[in-house]
């Protein structure tokens, strides 16, 4: 394909939604549609294949096909039926953009984007995924270890077949003292939240931890699996049911607000009294 | 009966690979996701006057939705479809507005494959639903609307989680995996997909009559404690997102927040509508529908039987005055 790229204009889209298929559009209109559809696509391929390279190669024939039908793609994974009425992604577009009319065709185009990545997203699961290829023992995830399938759901083995329950508490307990030395103050606002169930974006702990809340994520995740790494090392041989009870009577333990010191700045923070008091009563 | 060792291994089987696929989408979602800071998004800002034409049109259970851009908008948003439907807890004036999920592959045993067609509508988030009243429902345009079968499957799905039932045999392999371990990502993708859904159905936007019952309420807990997690995985529970149940004194003065204890109590906290601790119950008791009722309240604390925990009916004062409960979440 070697048309040029054009850039869209309100009257493309304009036109787009009142003829409603864009087969019935005229030339001009369908061209520009067509190419942005194209761009996107390409742009979304290109980002996955530059991550996973070995998996799907741009270029290739069947890829080039399916470049050709961009925005059928994209129409056909937008669209909930075939009538006008499933095709309320369009009003979706145009009443987003109605916002910031200034920059009216940047924001239908940003929307249209959105959508194409969804779109790009179930084509390469149907085409290319090989999920049912993964092992068992291979780690997901980010971090520096992440978690394998069998960790995530380990085997049903209840744990005081391998160890009594006050076993695990008292390892539990000594682990938590030699890892809280470990908790910045930002893994420690994390727990703290998770284990209290307030949402790491909630805007007042945005302001206590004076963080955005993706370092917030990546805080807990990296605390919890540094408390997982450290019984995988010590505990390899017990297995994953029981690691799993320790993690997570380790983690219950490095939550409580006294442990992690800050009980002082919960308390002027204006959270739920009810629910910190519970996890005292909880953790007592 | 119980089911033999060969039979479990089975299910956990089974339940790795729902697993499987889904981490890989999502894995597929975070790759796809970086660069979007290239693209232009609308400024956030709040509209004078409200959003230029809500078409509100007659709505009824069954009926599915897409809800209409917030005035303020989330940075990476995407539309957010959801059904209509009755709420299994008879309450006067509100339906449950369900949202469907952004993948093809259900995260929980909260969320279910649908059967519709279409891809926006293939998952329905059973654990991220809303009360909305009547007559205020969020700004939208209607999609489609569910065929009386459909109706009742979901009708009967949505009954299951929310009344804490077994779903039937059939509809099992529908919902995803459970839920154990705190370094999962799917404890992330539920915080997301329930800020998404907030950001939805923010005041100003026709939805202010939202009933503060609501999941997205910040003195409720909405993640399960880990316990809870294994606790629901053991007894095959489907229900997602209810840390033990959630009670109102019919006034509204008093919450009673049901937490698990262990395999046969649970602990029961009552505190006043405002979070501030009540001693105001010490010395009575709470009743459920069976007639059992806890041991005494005392620092506005009770231990009641786990089979009291989902039919608590009264809060009983030391002088005897009964203050009847609706039960929340």
């Amino acid at each position: 394909m070697n048309q040029p790229d054009t850039s869209t204009s309100e009257q493309d889209w304009r036109t787009w939604e009142q003829v409603c298929a864009i087969d019935v559009c005229p030339e001009p209109v369908a061209h520009a549609l067509h190419g942005f559809g194209r761009r996107r696509f390409l742009h979304y391929l290109q980002r996955y294949a530059s991550r996973c390279g070995h998996r799907v190669r741009i270029g290739d024939a069947f890829t080039r096909q399916d470049e050709q039908h961009a925005w059928h793609l994209f129409e056909t994974h937008a669209q909930v039926g075939r009538d006008r009425a499933g095709k309320a992604y369009k009003k979706w577009l145009f009443a987003r953009a109605a916002a910031d009319p200034a920059r009216w065709v940047a924001v239908v185009e940003s929307g249209a984007s959105l959508l194409m990545r969804d779109a790009v997203r179930s084509y390469l699961r149907r085409e290319h995924s090989a999920a049912f290829m993964e092992s068992l023992q291979q780690q997901r995830g980010s971090g520096e270890t992440g978690f394998t399938l069998e960790e995530l759901l380990p085997d049903a083995q209840a744990p005081h077949e391998v160890l009594e329950e006050r076993e695990l508490t008292y390892l539990a307990e000594r682990l938590a003292g030699e890892l809280l030395p470990e908790l910045d103050r930002t893994d420690r606002i994390a727990l703290w939240c998770r284990s209290a169930g307030i949402i790491l974006s909630d805007p007042r702990v945005l302001s206590w931890a004076e963080c955005g809340k993706s370092k917030l994520h990546r805080a807990y995740e990296r605390s919890v699996e540094r408390i997982c790494h450290r019984i995988r090392k010590t505990y390899a041989e017990e297995g994953d049911a029981f690691g799993l009870a320790l993690a997570r009577r380790t983690i219950a333990k490095l939550s409580d607000e006294k442990m992690l010191e800050l009980s002082a700045e919960i308390e002027g923070l204006g959270f739920s009294i009810s629910k910190r008091e519970l996890n005292e009563e909880e953790n007592r | 009966m119980k089911k033999d060792r060969f039979s479990q291994s089975n299910d956990r089987a089974a339940e790795r690979q729902r697993l499987a696929e889904w981490l890989a989408e999502w894995e597929l979602d975070g790759l796809l996701d970086e660069g979007e800071q290239q693209i232009p998004h609308p400024a956030p800002r709040r509209l004078s006057g409200g959003s230029a034409s809500y078409a509100q049109s007659d709505v009824g259970v069954g009926d599915i939705l897409l809800l209409q851009p917030p005035a303020i908008r989330h940075p990476l948003d995407r539309p957010v479809y959801a059904v209509l439907l009755d709420d299994p807890k008879p309450s006067v004036g509100q339906w449950l507005l369900v949202p469907f999920g952004p993948f093809a592959v259900p995260a929980t045993p909260g969320e279910w494959v649908t059967g519709l067609r279409a891809e926006p509508l293939r998952v329905l988030c059973c654990w991220n639903y809303r009360r909305v009243s009547i007559s205020a429902v969020p700004p939208h345009w209607r999609v489609r609307g569910l065929n009386k079968g459909q109706r009742l499957l979901f009708a009967e799905v949505i009954r299951c989680l929310i009344d804490d039932r077994v779903l039937p045999e059939r509809q099992r392999s529908r919902v995803g995996p459970p839920l154990l371990h705190p370094g999962d990502p799917r404890h992330r993708y539920l915080e997301e997909e329930r800020e998404r859904v907030d950001c939805q159905l923010e005041p100003g936007t026709g939805a202010d009559d939202l009933s503060t019952d609501s999941p997205s309420a910040p003195y409720i807990s909405e993640t399960p404690g880990f316990d809870d997690l294994e606790r629901l995985a053991a007894e095959s529970r489907t229900r997602y997102g209810l840390r033990g149940g959630v009670y109102l004194t019919t006034d509204g003065a008093c919450i009673v927040a049901v937490y698990p204890l262990d395999a046969e109590r649970v602990k029961v906290r009552i505190v006043n509508r405002d979070g501030t601790s009540t001693a105001a119950f010490d010395r009575g008791y709470l009743e459920a529908e069976d007639g059992q009722r806890s041991e005494r309240i005392e620092t506005g604390v009770a231990i009641a039987a786990q089979s009291m925990a989902m039919q608590f009916r009264s809060l009983v004062d030391a002088e005897g005055q009964v203050r009847p409960l609706k039960r929340s979440r």
